[in-house]
């Protein structure tokens, strides 16, 4: 099948190109730079997965203010930490609704969440803006999160 | 590699089918910039522009030789380009002042070089007004001899041999119109 | 396998089509069309050079891909950017000063990329400007404009940036010999008393690529046109073209071709290094500019310097020799072994190929064919390799690949030439549409020419394209040289006025790219690192507006207070951390230009306001789906007016004086 089409394709091709043309070469393969791009370090972290972030009481007060810097930085902008929606979602409760790994991802892999997990896809229906890529990685994230658990009134 | 030959037949057969627009075209199927390239700037269309130095002298019955020689030597292409370009134009007379035989020997394919080799001495790249030409100056011309100007009553002869007797503005430099050929000095 | 070469081929025929299709009336064309699948680069797929472009009298540098010939990126560097705000924003201002003042227009005609052993090693490019002399240094990460350095007693800086082959030194000499020191108000026809060339020499630092006017060797008044660093054996020595040896100062045209030859000045920079470190050289006071860009403030800095270190080539007879060569030479390129110095003379019938090794002996035994003001000339039969015979009309530049060949351009014959450098042979020519004036194999000035391509670029298209009135685009012309014969693949138009070109693979510049600029590394002293720390301050009648911006809104984007005879600075920072967004910036009425700032970065906008009412501005770079809601207000009131200064974003409430963070945080 995939053959006959590659063909047919080809007599297609052939039936114009004979127009006004000449002979065809076999090329040498080029140099895939595509390859190179893979090479490169990510921005973003990979995945986290279950079991991968220990949560322990109590607070570790230098995370909480870590994650605090991260927050007034790079989060504050769309989120609040009450629950009212800004442009994303308050914070308020947050650490109580979610599985720390969903949200470690969520800051993480913005974009592998938005693809795969549905929670994710249906806030993005109630926000309308693809959370961006804010380059945190999961250290930073995992103190982002020390700081949501303060907010959530964790001791 | 069967399919592929198939397809070069198939496209053999409908091969040629804009081939009839111009006959001296060569669309032919080695994919080779060998193929007769079909020259430069001296096809662009434009009746709007003024005419270069190649147009001046195409449009001067009385340049018919010199077109005729420019063209055997390949130096149509180059005297379309921007330039600038100071051409001395002998006139078909000047010509024809040369013993006989001596154009039509040059005309032959192989008497090429010989041909380019006294065109190129009657072009300089610059555009030189009649007025920038002094006594006893020089100008290297594109064959890499030098001539020599001199003036004498308000004229002014080549090498003591030609006279510039009218002069044309073209849109890439100057004609001057002579009534001697010139010949490059004999090599040492 | 199969399958994937099969499709392979099924793309080429496409391409042949697409490219066929029309039937061009010329041969040329036509011929080329089977070819045209070797410069199809299919979507999404990357191209395999980089291709660094002069912009001629835009003044900027473009980035092409090749072999597809797409555009990728014009890089603002001696003139004025609007649409980048280059130049209009505080933070780059100073990047155009002189000691002229703010410059906002150059030409750029050369490029060179630095070199390690010889070799690309994809860190800059660098590009002169030949009008207000000068050398930018362009980051190879960034694609930015890094450094501006002036050459001081310079005018028209043509024979510049040529590189040594460690990036020790990028070279400046003058196109236009000017009078210089204290005595500069001379009647022109005084030019030959008090007119000097010179040749600069622009030292390149290894890590930061920071550079400084090492030294300057004064020459006699001629006109350097272009340069080529020794490499290999010759490594250590420079060569510069120059016309006008008969230093006319009018009317060039005639009176700078009355000799049949001219020069390359050889230089032994080596040599003159030894002297200045010796602390011979002379300090000249001049004055001149060095502008800095600093990628962690987000802006550029302009120093201006005050002395200069002179050595006059006469009073050191072992540093420069002047080598005749035909007829007003304009290129002059070194080959790949550094044996060779080919010289083109614009007017000459033959190119000469001179021989390092020969130019050494011929020094040796100082075989001279007498002075040229006080600087040996070296006779031309001792240091010829030899002559390539009727070549073309016009010879310009030349350029190399690694199998011994020489390209060079024919202005005049309208065409590149293939020849053989050791046995001088012509090989092969092609024509170009039309007019070409520089041509660039990718690596040909190295000392590994990586080869495949020669591009021309092309000074006249005429007929070539659609016309667009009196200004035709001028073009490039991709030719496969891959083998014996060139091929003409590609014909693509360029920005500006394309002079000198270099390619580079794609491999050596495409993983250092950078993506975004860190927020935790932005050290602008009027940024604004996070929404709650943005504000609006008044200092007597200036107003500073500390602005983030991230999709899909600004803070503060509500804003009053300000009045008639304020002078309104806008600090924008980015709050985004994702490459490929950045955010612009814009306000009506502004008098200069938009922002477009980068990811994680600041820049500032400055606007005066001359009427009184309610302004709006917005986000110019489509940046997410609600970009068209990226917007705001500045009212601006009376001179007088008592309305206070506030400002708010998502709130129609002026803004609470503590942040719902700091709240939480008090518990």
């Amino acid at each position: 099948m995939k053959k006959t089409t590659i063909f047919l394709s080809l007599m297609t091709a052939g039936l114009f190109f004979a127009a006004c043309n000449e002979g065809v070469k076999e090329e040498p393969k080029p140099v895939d730079i595509q390859d190179l791009t893979k090479n490169q370090t990510e921005t973003h972290g990979t995945e986290v997965k279950e079991g991968d972030i220990k949560l322990t009481n109590p607070l570790d007060q230098a995370m909480v203010t870590a994650g605090k810097a991260t927050y007034e930085l790079k989060c504050q902008s769309c989120h609040r930490l009450t629950d009212e929606k800004l442009v994303g979602p308050g914070w308020a409760g947050v650490t109580k609704k979610r599985q720390p790994t969903w949200i470690m991802n969520m800051i993480t892999n913005v974009d592998m969440m938005l693809e795969k997990d549905p929670e994710a896809q249906k806030l993005l229906e109630l926000c309308l803006v693809r959370m961006p890529n804010q380059n945190i990685n999961q250290e930073e994230a995992r103190k982002v999160i020390e700081f949501m658990r303060n907010n959530d009134g964790e001791k | 590699m069967r399919k592929i030959n198939l397809f070069l037949i198939a496209s053999a057969l409908l091969l040629g089918s804009c081939n009839n627009n111009k006959s001296s075209e060569n669309t032919g199927s080695t994919g080779s910039t060998e193929a007769p390239v079909a020259g430069g700037q001296e096809n662009v269309k434009d009746d709007v522009s003024n005419p270069d130095v190649v147009k001046v002298a195409v449009g001067s019955k009385d340049h018919s030789t010199l077109v005729a020689a420019l063209k055997q030597a390949e130096l149509v292409t180059s005297l379309a380009n921007a330039g600038p370009f100071t051409v001395f134009a002998p006139t078909n007379a000047a010509f024809d002042k040369l013993p006989a035989g001596t154009v039509d020997g040059l005309m032959k394919d192989d008497k090429k070089a010989d041909l380019q080799n006294i065109l190129q001495y009657h072009v300089t790249t610059s555009a030189l007004d009649v007025s920038f030409l002094t006594d006893g100056m020089t100008l290297g011309m594109v064959n890499g001899d030098n001539l020599t100007i001199s003036v004498k009553d308000g004229k002014v002869m080549l090498n003591g041999s030609a006279t510039i007797v009218a002069s044309v503005r073209a849109s890439n430099g100057w004609v001057h119109v002579i009534d001697g050929v010139l010949l490059p000095p004999a090599k040492k | 396998m199969k399958l994937s070469k099969l499709n392979l081929l099924t793309l080429t025929l496409v391409v042949g089509l697409i490219s066929t299709i029309g039937c061009k009336p010329k041969g040329s064309s036509s011929a080329a069309g089977g070819d045209a699948a070797k410069a199809y680069v299919a979507p999404g797929k990357y191209d395999e050079f980089y291709n660094f472009v002069s912009g001629g009298f835009s003044g900027q540098m473009s980035v092409y891909g090749l072999p597809s010939g797409r555009l990728f990126r014009v890089i603002p560097v001696f003139s004025v950017d609007p649409e980048k705000g280059w130049g209009y924003s505080e933070e780059s201002k100073p990047m155009l000063n002189t000691s002229h003042g703010f410059v906002p227009w150059d030409d750029l005609h050369h490029i060179s990329l630095s070199e390690t052993n010889g070799e690309h090693d994809g860190r800059w490019a660098f590009g002169n400007a030949n009008n207000t002399p000068r050398i930018a240094r362009i980051d190879m990460k960034t694609f930015r404009t890094a450094e501006i350095i002036e050459i001081p007693n310079s005018a028209g800086n043509h024979s510049s940036p040529f590189i040594t082959e460690n990036s020790e030194y990028v070279v400046a000499g003058t196109r236009f010999s000017v009078p210089m020191g204290d005595k500069v108000d001379v009647p022109i026809n005084t030019y030959k008393e008090n007119f000097k060339g010179t040749v600069s020499f622009i030292s390149v630092d290894k890590a930061s690529g920071g550079m400084k006017v090492a030294f300057q060797i004064e020459t006699p008044g001629v006109n350097y046109d272009l340069a080529r660093a020794g490499k290999g054996k010759s490594h250590g020595w420079f060569f510069f073209s120059c016309y006008n040896s008969e230093r006319a100062n009018t009317l060039l045209e005639v009176n700078a071709s009355q000799k049949d030859k001219d020069f390359i000045l050889c230089v032994n920079w080596k040599k003159a290094e030894e002297y200045v470190k010796a602390g011979k050289g002379t300090k000249k006071a001049v004055k001149y500019a060095h502008n800095v860009w600093n990628e962690s403030t987000h802006s550029a800095t302009s120093t201006i310097e005050n002395e200069v270190t002179v050595i006059n080539a006469k009073d050191f007879p072992d540093i420069v020799y002047y080598m005749p060569c035909p007829k007003s030479p304009h290129g002059c390129d070194t080959d790949p072994t550094g044996e060779y110095i080919v010289g083109s003379g614009k007017l000459a019938a033959v190119i000469p190929v001179f021989s390092f090794t020969k130019i050494q002996q011929a020094i040796a035994n100082k075989t001279y064919d007498g002075d040229y003001e006080g600087i040996p000339v070296l006779k031309y039969d001792a240091v010829l390799h030899g002559e390539v015979q009727k070549p073309g009309l016009g010879p310009l530049h030349t350029e190399f690949d690694a199998n011994g060949n020489a390209y060079t351009s024919f202005f005049v014959s309208s065409e590149i030439v293939k020849w053989n450098v050791k046995d001088l042979k012509v090989l092969d020519r092609v024509p170009t549409y039309y007019s070409i004036g520089h041509l660039c194999v990718p690596g040909g000035p190295t000392r590994k020419p990586h080869g495949k391509y020669v591009i021309a670029y092309n000074k006249i298209t005429k007929d070539r394209y659609l016309p667009t009135g009196p200004e035709l685009t001028q073009s490039a012309q991709l030719y496969d040289i891959s083998g014996e014969k060139m091929k003409l693949i590609l014909d693509f138009p360029t920005i500006g006025e394309p002079h000198y070109a270099e390619a580079i693979p794609a491999s050596l510049v495409m993983p250092n790219s950078q993506k975004i600029y860190k927020l935790e590394e932005n050290k602008s002293p009027f940024a604004t690192l996070g929404e709650g720390k943005a504000r609006v301050e008044r200092k007597g009648n200036e107003v500073h507006v500390y602005m983030t911006a991230i999709r899909s809104h600004f803070n503060p984007d509500n804003i009053e207070g300000v009045r008639l005879g304020d002078v309104v600075y806008f600090h924008v920072t980015n709050l985004e951390q994702d490459w490929d967004v950045p955010h612009g910036f814009a306000i009506k009425g502004a008098s200069n230009a938009e922002l477009l700032i980068m990811p994680g970065e600041t820049q500032t906008l400055k606007w005066t306001p001359e009427k009184i009412g309610v302004y709006p501005m917005y986000c110019t770079d489509f940046c997410s789906a609600l970009h068209q809601e990226m917007q705001g207000y500045i009212r601006v009131s009376p001179a007088g007016s008592n309305v206070p200064l506030t400002f708010s974003t998502g709130t129609n409430l002026p803004k609470p004086t503590s942040t719902p963070a700091a709240d939480t945080m008090k518990k």
